[in-house]
């Protein structure tokens, strides 16, 4: 409910400006549920948001490394679980964003962290956290952020909405 | 202006739902209105090390106004950046008399607040960015060899108790007084902070009101709503930092401006980025995190320029960087019809015609000249 209000608050404020708002996290339906989630999630500044990817396949735990400014650069954490909640450490998260009303992404590379690499081929992520660098939102308004996730159950995605 | 239905009703709602009060601003307004003012300190410049010296900023206000750096010794940065005009020349495009330029002549003031320099972000620093219209040939002309002459014959003392002894006295090494002569241009270009205005007075002033006229008040509200010019123009310099295309009319040449699309790519190649050998700090690739992650096969560079701030923007005549619209009412007029179409490139899609009336454009215009420096 908390989320929905948050949300519906920034409706109105895009209707006004399209700028400076973000909603807070709606939780992750029960398991069992139909279907779970896969937009109206947003993060919060530097607060965790938890997300269930489309194929329920995974959990992520998701926040921004520091506040979002427009036009500077920034990191997205994760964290990745199984459905069991053990943290998967050898997986891959890769995380994009665009802005579907504008028609374009991000006019940034974002590179993966890639973890604690013995050799470059075997890297793992302890308690399965993950970092995308190189995020920068250019332009105000409504952002759609997408987690592609490979790990030991197969590749699965989500997606929230951020709105600067 | 007429706005559509869907637009009353969402003002309604909006007015109704968040607690607006029709005279005042709500709670969201307020926020927005003041993450434009104040203007912060500017962040730091991390490869230019004398960069917030007041003996370097001494130094650069001398070379700013010194026509030796250049091949007719006729020209200096003040030529074209004069003080008396809000450093710009008033012109459309600057032609010293060796070729006319192709870019309207943009302000120093507030520089040292950029991330990217020049209207196609080329330079990533305001240090490296001051190198560039030294060699270009329709601007100073010279060279880095006659630089470092210049240097050694008229600044050599204070230079190297800046910088230490010259390691290429015999002009070995020219590009290394060039980076100097940069990096003390940029020291001075931070001692000149973009204009306070009766804007920043307002803002300091809120929720008072009085330092408005309704018609500023009311242009405050249609640039932060309906006219969505906060979608670009926005934070303290009232400036997004990136870059856009407006889909203006082709330069007389007939050849479309690549705008940031060449810039991008320059910007990664100038020996004078944050990689280079010329940059302090040493910062390396992994310390150069804006051009470590830059695309510069962003597919809405083509034709697209960097986000001019509006601070003293009544002053900066001729506007957009061709240098195109000769006043405020020739752009906002632009705005509202949005005639034409991207040549290269596409224009920004949430860009719409306002279709305002004249009074919503005059009032958006008042509430511009709010920006106007102040004495």
């Amino acid at each position: 409910m908390r989320g929905a209000r948050a949300v519906h608050a920034c409706v109105l404020a895009g209707m006004l400006a399209q700028i400076g708002c973000t909603a807070e996290t709606v939780a992750p339906p029960p398991e069992g549920d139909a279907p779970p989630p896969q937009e109206g999630v947003a993060g919060a500044d530097t607060a965790w948001s938890e997300l269930v990817t489309k194929n329920r396949k995974y959990r992520i735990r998701w926040r921004t490394s520091k506040p979002v400014v427009m036009g500077d650069l920034f990191s997205v954490e994760t964290v990745l679980t199984g459905a069991d909640g053990a943290p998967v450490t050898g997986g891959q998260v890769r995380v994009d964003a665009r802005m579907p009303q504008h028609g374009h992404g991000m006019a940034t590379k974002p590179e993966a962290d890639p973890g604690v690499c013995a050799t470059p081929d075997t890297c793992t992520h302890p308690e399965g956290r993950y970092r995308m660098d190189g995020m920068k939102f250019h332009m105000p308004g409504e952002w759609t952020v997408t987690f592609e996730v490979d790990g030991p159950a197969g590749s699965d995605r989500a997606e929230a909405v951020y709105r600067l | 202006m007429n706005p559509p239905p869907l637009r009353v009703a969402g003002v309604l709602l909006l007015l109704g739902a968040a607690g607006c009060r029709p005279e005042g601003w709500s709670a969201e307004e307020l926020r927005l209105i003041r993450s434009l003012s104040p203007v912060p300190p500017p962040p730091p410049s991390p490869t230019n090390g004398v960069a917030d010296l007041p003996e370097a900023a001494a130094l650069g206000a001398r070379i700013f106004t010194d026509p030796g750096f250049s091949i007719d010794g006729q020209t200096s940065c003040a030529t074209c950046h004069r003080p008396d005009r809000a450093f710009t020349d008033g012109q459309r495009v600057a032609d010293l008399g060796r070729g006319a330029g192709t870019r309207n002549v943009p302000t120093v003031l507030g520089a040292a607040w950029g991330t990217w320099f020049f209207w196609d972000g080329r330079a990533d620093s305001a240090w490296a960015q001051a190198t560039g219209p030294l060699l270009n040939p329709s601007e100073h002309a010279t060279d880095a060899a006659a630089v470092h002459a210049r240097v050694m014959a008229e600044y050599r003392a204070p230079m190297e108790a800046l910088f230490g002894p010259l390691s290429g006295p015999a002009g070995d090494r020219p590009e290394q007084s060039l980076a100097q002569v940069g990096k003390v241009l940029e020291a001075f270009e931070r001692t000149l902070p973009p204009p306070s205005t009766r804007f920043d007075r307002y803002v300091a002033a809120l929720p008072a009101g009085g330092l408005f006229s309704p018609e500023e008040e009311r242009g405050l509200r249609l640039f932060i709503g309906d006219a969505q010019c906060v979608s670009c123009h926005n934070g303290p310099l009232l400036s997004d930092r990136s870059f856009h295309t407006l889909g203006l009319p082709l330069p007389p040449t007939g050849q479309p401006d690549p705008g940031r699309a060449r810039g991008a790519t320059d910007v990664l190649r100038d020996p004078f980025n944050c990689r280079g050998e010329w940059a302090d700090g040493a910062p390396g690739p992994q310390g150069c995190p804006e051009l470590r992650y830059l695309d510069p096969s962003f597919p809405d560079w083509p034709a697209a320029f960097k986000t001019p701030s509006l601070r003293g923007v009544g002053q900066t005549a001729p506007y957009m960087h061709d240098g195109s619209m000769a006043s405020l009412t020739e752009v906002l007029l632009f705005y509202n019809r949005l005639p034409g179409r991207a040549e290269i490139g596409h224009r920004e899609l949430t860009l719409q015609p306002l279709r305002f009336q004249e009074a919503d454009l005059a009032a958006l215009e008042a509430f511009l000249r709010t920006m106007d420096a102040e004495p």
